[in-house]
């Protein structure tokens, strides 16, 4: 499943969002979660690129089920970014790939996902990165 | 839970907490079939309270089929985005059902559950081939919750987490399930039942032998469950601070609690209760009755913590990176 769309708004979502807001919150989370999460990515998390990605990678705890997967993508002040179908390799460790249909501008962009794994309990989480205009010098934040 | 309690979050534990009590109650009528036989019962005719087992055996697993209802439901409530039609959620719903573990296993859970609830009605008749069978599909119940569960998302041991879960669920129905219908075809039923009036004492003596033939059963059931419980919690919390530093530690602990007046309510009725049962005047009776009516109304609360727990995120190691 594929999807694209700027603000998560189903309750799962919601209550994602609310856990995403603020520092105590995210303290918070280190004690409450342990459900399917997101390890790492590319573009990671909070990071300024100089080159725009051609597709996000997404890499999960567990393996996540492909089928009920959603990986969305927006641009701050902009509207949905078209998403291809999502793809993941065989192996245990294989990233989710969502491709892009085009390239991305400078800007700032949210990823926000929603998964599975093996024991139905549904996931959802959003990051942010940063694409930096040509000629600016790049670093993690 | 954090971001507030939800319709959608009671429904969901209730569905769970349905299911729990199905499967616990349909490996009580097998178990306390078994137990008529053993204490000697006549199996041929079929006596009134092996059917009356069969009979709540049948209702527990059909029970089974709303509760898998309901959590199919709350599972696509979770997956679907707000706007969506009612055929973009039947189209979500078959997409779990036919190419996700987790619709997969719910397919083989409600499978079974027909097919038990089936077995446990041919039961009613006698045929000692359809107990079997209900036999058969109240272990096949009681192992299904452990392939779609904590346990089947467990990195490491899985094979050997997911044994103890079920061995956790057989030993809950085989003690409270067993205890629960045991309760329901004689203490809770006979006094009502006609032609059934007999004398205080034998009846006393009757539901003795019955106790005293279970208490093996309720003690092997206890220990199971307490190594099986300990396998889950050394899984489950990454270190003793998570159990009341997280939401699922403090659940843990309230189960805990539970299950420890569970246990002293087990003691009560086998070292006190069960003596006091050919007491004169049927009076040891009527207090085994109510004794018995608290174990298992504590077991059912047991239940209820347990269709929390299992809906809950596990305490994350402290050094697990932040997603977000």
């Amino acid at each position: 499943m594929i999807g694209v769309g700027a603000a998560p708004s189903t309750p799962a979502a919601r209550r994602a969002s609310d856990r995403v807001s603020g520092t105590r919150a995210r303290q918070l989370q280190l004690h409450l979660h342990r459900h399917l999460h997101l390890e790492r990515s590319e573009p990671a998390a909070n990071d300024t690129v100089t080159a725009a990605p051609a597709a996000v990678r997404l890499w999960f705890s567990e393996q996540p089920e492909l089928a009920v997967t959603t990986v969305r993508l927006s641009a701050t002040g902009g509207g949905p970014i078209a998403v291809a179908p999502l793809t993941r390799d065989a192996g245990a460790d294989a990233p989710v790939v969502a491709p892009l249909r085009g390239p991305l501008a400078a800007g700032v962009y949210t990823v926000w996902w929603r998964s599975t794994a093996r024991d139905g309990h549904v996931s959802t989480g959003q990051f942010q990165f940063v694409i930096a205009p040509p000629g600016s010098k790049a670093g993690a934040k | 839970m954090d971001g507030g309690l939800s319709t959608a979050d009671v429904v969901a534990w209730l569905g769970r907490w349905v299911m729990l009590a199905g499967i616990t109650i349909s490996v009580g009528a097998v178990s306390c079939r078994l137990l008529l036989g053993m204490v000697g019962q006549p199996l041929e005719p079929l006596p009134d309270r092996a059917r009356r087992a069969a009979s709540l055996g049948m209702w527990a697993s059909f029970a089974v089929l709303p509760a898998a209802l309901v959590r199919l439901g709350t599972e696509v409530m979770d997956l679907a985005d707000p706007g969506q039609t009612w055929s973009d959620w039947v189209h979500l719903a078959g997409t779990v059902l036919s190419h996700t573990h987790w619709g997969l296993v719910w397919v083989v859970h409600v499978a079974i559950a027909v097919v038990g609830s089936a077995a446990f009605a041919r039961a009613r008749t006698g045929s000692h081939r359809a107990w079997t069978a209900a036999g058969v599909c109240a272990v096949a119940l009681a192992a299904t919750p452990a392939f779609a569960g904590h346990a089947a998302a467990v990195e490491h041991h899985r094979a050997i987490v997911m044994t103890a879960d079920v061995l956790h669920v057989l030993g809950a129905g085989a003690w409270i399930g067993t205890l629960c219908v045991l309760a329901s075809v004689t203490l809770w039923s006979e006094p009502r039942s006609p032609g059934r009036r007999r004398a205080p004492e034998e009846w006393g003596a009757d539901i003795a032998g019955l106790i005293r033939a279970f208490s093996p059963v309720a003690l092997t059931s206890a220990a199971v469950m307490a190594v099986t419980g300990s396998v889950a919690a050394w899984t489950h919390l990454d270190r003793v601070a998570s159990l009341w530093q997280s939401g699922y530690g403090r659940a843990l602990l309230v189960k805990l609690a539970l299950v420890a007046l569970v246990l002293a309510a087990g003691a009560y009725n086998w070292q006190r209760g069960t003596p006091g049962l050919t007491a004169p005047g049927g009076g040891g009776v009527r207090a085994f009755t109510r004794s018995v009516s608290v174990e298992i109304a504590l077991g059912m609360l047991v239940l209820v913590v347990t269709a929390v727990l299992v809906g809950m995120p596990m305490p994350m190691p402290m050094t697990m990176p932040m997603a977000h």
